[in-house]
């Protein structure tokens, strides 16, 4: 009789892992939100589409190795200059879809960076003491360039 | 009510249903439920070169490899855009390369859709790790080019761990990407996917179907392909509607060449 109880437990222990894994994968293929690791060779990562102009700044895929956060400048003599705004802090690991607010609006033709910086553990953004991560072949900051564009439209998925 | 033998059994049937359920989920590899809407198989989808001479031999491989496919075709045509902007055209995939920096990605496939139809798609390769010596290589750039390319017609990864076995196909992770097994091209289950994606039909075609020689379009078609709906920046009608009725539309994307 305990041979037979524990058979029964085992069964639905299995069907309960095999439903999990189905939704889990389920949840995982289908959606806009779904997983992609794709050709990113660094620990941190960052993508960003051409942005319509906002006061915000969506970032497509971001990837860290440690908690950090995403950070848009302006552009200065082809280089990251004043910075409009810094996303919440975000998690290790990859986020898609990252709202970052902006001091102002962006305008129609604008150059911007979003850059990788990593928290220095208390959870607040600070220039001076978050610093931006670095990418391990490049040797400078991880960062992107991305521009506005009126007729912007964001693409439906990404795949790094 | 429960003799030993059925209850073995029952475990038995049980894990092998298991199995054979993450088995077959794991053999798909579809890009969501994403695809071009078209009234007929094989459609031809035209890659937009916008890739500087350094890659041109890529793109023409990857576009040679897809069309291999017994329900695509693919055809590089030129590109409708800048490398560095890299914008996206309506009915088709605009393939670009550029040193868009040290960001943590090779390459990137996007693409936009309404509902699951994709409607434009655009590819970036990044120069700024191509132009490194460790991926300055034919087999990386084989690999990047035929995956994200690969990408544009909905099919996904087959595998992502980039330390295992390479699969012998693009559409998988690799580290070493010559092998062997080669991951520089498609394998047979790529273009099982692609046959499983684009079994069905449509009722509507989201891949451009036309290039006009100037931006005068000939009046009797413009009535057949229905309402304007977009314009370009040139201020020519760039996409039309036609309603069927039923909920079923025909939309019709226009490249105006200069």
């Amino acid at each position: 009789m305990m041979n037979i109880k524990t058979s029964l437990i085992l069964i639905i222990v299995a069907a309960g892992i095999g439903a999990a894994f189905l939704l889990l994968r389920e949840i995982r293929e289908p959606g806009p939100a779904g997983d992609s690791a794709g050709f990113i060779v660094g620990k941190n990562a960052i993508y960003v589409a051409e942005q319509a102009p906002s006061k915000t700044v969506s970032v497509a895929v971001v990837q860290f190795e440690k908690p950090g956060f995403v950070v848009i400048h302006e552009e200065a003599n082809e280089k990251p200059g004043k910075i409009l705004g810094a996303s919440v802090l975000l998690s290790k690991g990859e986020t898609k879809n990252v709202l970052v607010r902006l001091s102002r609006m962006t305008a129609d033709g604008e150059t911007l960076y979003a850059m990788l910086h990593l928290d220095d553990g208390d959870r607040v953004f600070e220039p001076g003491k978050d610093y931006p991560a670095e990418d391990s072949l490049g040797g400078g900051p991880v960062m992107t360039i991305f521009t506005v564009d009126r007729d912007a439209t964001e693409p439906g998925d990404v795949k790094p | 009510m429960f003799s030993k033998f059925s209850v073995k059994t029952a475990v038995i049937v049980a894990f092998v249903l298991l199995i054979a359920a993450g088995t077959l989920v794991y053999a798909t590899h579809s890009w969501g439920p994403y695809h071009w809407a078209r009234t007929a198989n094989p459609f031809n989808l035209k890659l937009g070169d916008n890739v500087t001479t350094a890659w041109d031999a890529y793109l023409a491989e990857a576009s040679s490899d897809w069309s291999k496919s017994t329900v695509l075709d693919t055809t590089v045509v030129a590109g409708g855009t800048t490398a560095r902007r890299c914008r996206p055209t309506s009915g088709r995939v605009e393939v670009c390369n550029y040193g868009y920096g040290f960001n943590g990605w090779l390459g990137v496939a996007s693409i936009w859709v309404s509902g699951d139809h994709i409607v434009k798609g655009m590819v970036k390769m990044n120069d700024s790790y191509f132009n490194t010596s460790t991926y300055n290589t034919p087999a990386w750039r084989r690999l990047v080019m035929c995956q994200e390319v690969g990408h544009e017609f909905g099919l996904d990864h087959q595998d992502e761990n980039f330390y295992n076995p390479n699969l012998g196909t693009c559409m998988d992770y690799a580290s070493d990407p010559d092998g062997p097994p080669s991951n520089e091209h498609p394998n047979a289950h790529d273009y099982d996917q692609l046959e499983t994606i684009y079994a069905h039909v449509d009722s509507i075609t989201t891949v451009s179907q036309t290039v006009f020689s100037n931006g005068n379009g000939n009046a009797a078609d413009a009535a057949e392909w229905g309402r304007e709906l977009r314009k370009d920046s040139k201020g020519r009608t760039s996409l039309y509607v036609r309603d069927l009725g039923n909920n079923e539309k025909v939309f019709t994307f226009i490249l105006w060449a200069d």
